[in-house]
């Protein structure tokens, strides 16, 4: 499949996986909405609403865990030579994986965690 | 008009809205706040419309009626003998009707077992807050006024005119000057001859992923924005200067949109926030010239949202003290002991 992205590691063990009824062979251990743009799986569900494309792209919501938010921090430091708690982050907001409403109201009174900005 | 603006860190309650624009339950003991809530609720189409001929910006406006949501017939009852005595104290001008779960159910299929009845009040509804404040900041630069962000009033005198001094070393000068500060009232109030008796008061929401259309009318309980979110709020808590979010929070609301609403459950939260309201001590607006420098007005309330249209077209004319100015003497701080 064409792709617009490209793996910048492109090397080391494929497994098959089954998707939308297709088997794409993926680099194991990779964050999956990557392995799937990588072959070229862009489109993984429509909108709710306009019935329009839906893809996995980089802060775009709490699609893969946020984990891009601390890649951003990273990036940065690095480039501009600078530790990281310069940088700082994006504030945090809860919560930090995909939940439902119906986990989240079976949550006990703890106090979370939340960054100051 | 020069528009001085805080920096990304200021506290804003016009990140944490709620976006509704709701007259039921307002005015209650101020007979005056439910007429100028009206006023603002009739006068929002065409400040939608305005708007987005300006900026070309969709609202999402819908003004269509709101829901009052009841789990116990004891308090729609309440609330329906109060809501009488109101209309009685507004010559009538005050269209509800009582739902029962049957014809409710007809109006909001996915209403849930444990709501017993709910108040349809045929003026309020709702907008896309984030879309009226960035219509807001991006029209006020096209009819030619300057805005000056990331900058903090520090001090303000007046010989002639006003000279604001910004925390960079900005002045500004001007012939009137409207401290609408929010929070930041409460310093920068008493520097300009007001009381400003404010609070901060937060509130929690969270908002779903987005859904096919399952909720029709907007409750305090939940909306579902025009984007496909569902919005659900919000916590009132007293605890000072604090914006966070807690878990016992967000359980509470999650709990509620589920009572509510059951298929809610199963639907994904994908972010909440924190936000301060900003209240005086009877919750209602305060409009106010300054006794010791006349030019410089204090005008703050909750409910930004709902009166912003009475703020963009009848406050001028108080401002300005034309004929057509809005009665407001019930809003000024003096009320407050």
């Amino acid at each position: 499949m064409k792709t617009a992205f490209h793996n910048l590691v492109p090397n080391g063990t494929r497994v098959p996986v089954r998707f939308d009824g297709q088997v794409l062979l993926l680099l194991e251990g990779t964050n999956l909405a990557a392995a799937l743009l990588e072959v070229g799986v862009s489109r993984i569900r429509r909108s709710p609403v306009s019935g329009a494309a839906r893809g996995p792209f980089c802060m775009m919501g709490p699609c893969q865990g946020r984990y891009c938010g601390l890649a951003v921090t990273e990036l940065l430091a690095a480039y501009h030579d600078m530790p990281q708690n310069e940088v700082g982050a994006y504030r945090i907001r809860a919560p930090l994986i995909p939940v439902t409403l119906a986990e989240i109201a079976g949550l006990d009174e703890e106090p979370l965690v939340n960054a100051p900005h | 008009m020069t528009v001085i603006d805080g920096d990304d860190g200021s506290l804003r309650a016009s990140r944490g809205n709620f976006g509704l624009i709701w007259v039921q339950s307002k005015g209650l003991k101020q007979t005056r706040y439910a007429q100028w809530t009206q006023s603002s609720a009739a006068a929002w189409r065409g400040f939608a419309d305005e708007l987005s001929d300006l900026t070309g910006t969709d609202l999402g406006l819908r003004q269509e009626g709101g829901l009052d949501l009841h789990f116990s017939e004891s308090t729609l009852a309440a609330t329906v003998q109060q809501y009488e005595g109101l209309r009685g104290s507004l010559g009538g001008n005050y269209p509800f009707e009582v739902l029962g779960a049957n014809a409710l159910r007809k109006e909001e299929p996915h209403i849930g077992p444990k709501v017993v009845g709910a108040i349809l009040h045929h003026q309020d509804g709702h907008a896309n807050p984030l879309r009226l404040l960035q219509a807001l900041a991006d029209g006020v630069r096209r009819r030619g006024a300057y805005v000056l962000n990331g900058r903090q009033v520090k001090a303000v005198d007046k010989a002639d005119i006003f000279r604001i001094s910004c925390n960079d070393g900005t002045q500004v000068r001007a012939r009137k000057l409207v401290l609408s500060a929010g929070l930041g009232a409460i310093t920068l109030g008493p520097k300009l001859g007001f009381r400003a008796p404010l609070r901060p008061q937060r509130g929690q929401v969270l908002i779903t992923e987005k859904l096919p259309k399952l909720i029709n009318r907007p409750s305090i309980t939940a909306r579902q924005v025009d984007e496909g979110g569902i919005q659900n709020g919000a916590t009132n808590e007293e605890v000072g200067l604090d914006d966070s979010v807690t878990r016992k929070g967000l359980a509470t609301l999650a709990r509620e949109a589920i009572a509510a609403y059951p298929v809610l459950g199963a639907a994904q939260l994908v972010r909440s926030w924190g936000a301060l309201r900003i209240l005086s001590p009877d919750d209602l607006p305060i409009y106010q010239e300054s006794g010791t420098m006349p030019g410089a007005y204090l005008v703050t309330c909750h409910s930004g949202i709902t009166l912003a249209a009475a703020h963009a077209l009848h406050l001028p004319d108080w401002l300005e003290s034309t004929t057509d100015a809005p009665d407001l003497k019930v809003f000024h701080e003096d009320r407050f002991p």
